[in-house]
């Protein structure tokens, strides 16, 4: 799992709200991975995925004043990437590239782990998931949300981001393995 | 819930750090090492955490920071859009002129606050305008409504400081500010070498090296087009006009993003300020208000704004912006079709 908040992100919030552009960029740089995975989950088309990259950042950069610093800055961050996300579907200016499952399928063995799963089939299994559970995960995985973060991001009971955080991974688990367990 | 089931989920939060009933995991742990298909479970999860979240390609932060740059540079523009639509903002503070140095070094530019004209204008209309920077990629943006150029001379928490030892000849133009921009007056713009460049309101001083070529206009006097001296700018996206007068505006490349990547403004030629672009020569006028059949739309530049193409060309090549762009676009308010090209 990746943590994304960093110690010094209040900071560099506070001086590039103050208008220090090389404090911004420094957010940009630092946060634009899970920014840049969520979207290509959601979309599974690259140049999507940088478009929406760009436009979260000019969204949080014109926002960069309103930020108060109550909640974290990566779960502000994964809030408006969860949104401009939704917003690109909503308009139509781009969709969802379909999934594959025959991306999602994976050699035989006794022991999965062993093998290496590689980015690309795990990243197919993810986009399969139903949004809501793939939100959970990303919130959770990418952007290093708490369960009690990503429920105020997303809306939910913390409850309910934990069995939705669970309920996507026992789906990857069950999409990946290949050694002739449970695929319920 | 089966001790399979309870398991794994304890064993899922744990893999997230929120599992802190030591008892439970231990408990859990146990039956994995004794259950196949909690085992497995535990193997492929751990497989899983391993696999690297999906990277962006080579090149792509460089495009998105830039990209990102470029567009907080326009949204500069977006307070006077905001004053038109009737919401509140802060009133501008009225600054005292720069005074003239007399002592400059040869063409080192003596930056004058964009914002301070712009503002004094505004302070008159009652408007409550940040101030618009330039268009160059030159200038990093700060927070729109700030209006201060960072990079070069200050930090926006502090503009007043640029007026002390930054000076320039208080007799030179004013750029006009977005809010006086009309479908009647274009803003102050010259064409070289088929590019439109914009006034930015500051000055340079060049003494040394030789002009790259001329402009024809009669700038802001109300006279006859003349042809001015031009000279190559700090920056690529900057050329040096000189005047009858003896002074050196700075004129900055007008420009769009598409893909992280800018794009100019080409044109016919303009003759004086307050002209708007028009379409280069070799591009067609569409006969039809959707630019149909001469353009056809592809999807929308990094501002949001529809882009059209000639049929069967990439509009990584040029591509066209139809008129009534919104407040604060780099096309606002011209009437007519405009043509972008990538910045050379």
């Amino acid at each position: 799992m990746t943590r994304t908040q960093r110690p010094d992100d209040p900071a560099l919030v506070a001086a590039a709200a103050r208008g220090d552009t090389g404090a911004f960029e420094t957010l940009v740089r630092e946060h634009s991975g899970p920014v840049y995975a969520h979207a290509l989950r959601f979309f599974g088309d690259p140049q999507s995925a940088e478009d929406v990259v760009q436009e979260v950042f000019i969204k949080v950069y014109r926002s960069l004043n309103t930020f108060d610093g109550a909640a974290a800055f990566s779960t502000w961050l994964y809030r408006v990437t969860r949104n401009v996300c939704l917003d690109v579907l909503r308009s139509g200016r781009r969709r969802p590239v379909p999934v594959d499952l025959v991306d999602i399928s994976v050699s035989a063995s006794d022991d999965p782990a062993a093998e290496a799963i590689t980015t690309a089939t795990v990243e197919a299994a993810m986009r399969a998931l139903p949004q809501e559970d793939r939100d959970a995960l990303s919130a959770v995985g990418l952007f290093g949300l708490s369960y009690a973060e990503a429920g105020e991001a997303l809306g939910v009971p913390e409850g309910t981001v934990k069995s939705r955080v669970f309920r996507a991974r026992k789906a990857l688990v069950t999409a990946l393995r290949t050694d002739g367990g449970d695929r319920r | 819930m089966t001790e399979c089931a309870r398991a794994q989920k304890i064993i899922s939060a744990a893999s997230d750090g929120e599992l802190h009933d030591s008892a439970a995991l231990d408990a859990a742990k146990t039956h994995c090492r004794s259950c196949p298909e909690c085992a497995a479970f535990v193997r492929t999860l751990a497989a899983i955490h391993r696999a690297p979240a999906p990277q962006m390609p080579a090149g792509a932060l460089e495009r998105v920071v830039d990209g990102v740059r470029v567009a907080c540079e326009t949204a500069a523009h977006e307070p006077v859009a905001a004053a038109a639509a009737g919401r509140t903002q802060p009133l501008p503070v009225a600054v005292p002129a720069p005074v003239h140095t007399a002592d400059a070094a040869p063409f080192d530019r003596r930056r004058v606050p964009v914002w301070a004209p712009w503002a004094a204008a505004a302070a008159v209309l009652l408007i409550a305008a940040g101030v618009a920077t330039t268009q160059g990629v030159r200038y990093l943006l700060t927070p729109s409504g700030d209006g201060a150029v960072l990079g070069e001379a200050g930090t926006a928490d502090s503009p007043r400081e640029y007026g002390e030892d930054q000076a320039a000849p208080e007799t030179a133009p004013t750029p006009p500010a977005d809010d006086a921009v009309t479908a009647e007056q274009g803003p102050a713009y010259v064409v070289f070498d088929q590019r439109v460049f914009t006034l930015t309101g500051e000055t340079a001083r060049p003494d040394a090296g030789s002009p790259v070529g001329s402009v024809t206009s009669a700038l802001d006097s109300g006279e006859a087009a003349l042809p001015h001296q031009v000279y190559p700018g700090a920056d690529a996206d900057t050329i040096i006009v000189t005047t009858d007068d003896d002074q050196a505006l700075v004129f900055a490349s007008v420009v769009r993003p598409l893909r992280g990547t800018l794009y100019a403004l080409r044109s016919g030629s303009i003759s004086a300020f307050g002209q708007w672009p028009s379409l280069p020569s070799d591009i067609p006028e569409p006969a039809s208000p959707d630019g149909s059949p001469t353009f056809i739309e592809v999807g929308t530049d990094d501002l949001g704004v529809a882009i059209f193409v000639r049929p069967g060309t990439d509009p990584a090549a040029g591509f066209a912006v139809a008129p009534g762009t919104a407040p604060g676009d780099p096309a606002a308010g011209n009437t007519g079709w405009t043509w972008w090209e990538p910045l050379r």
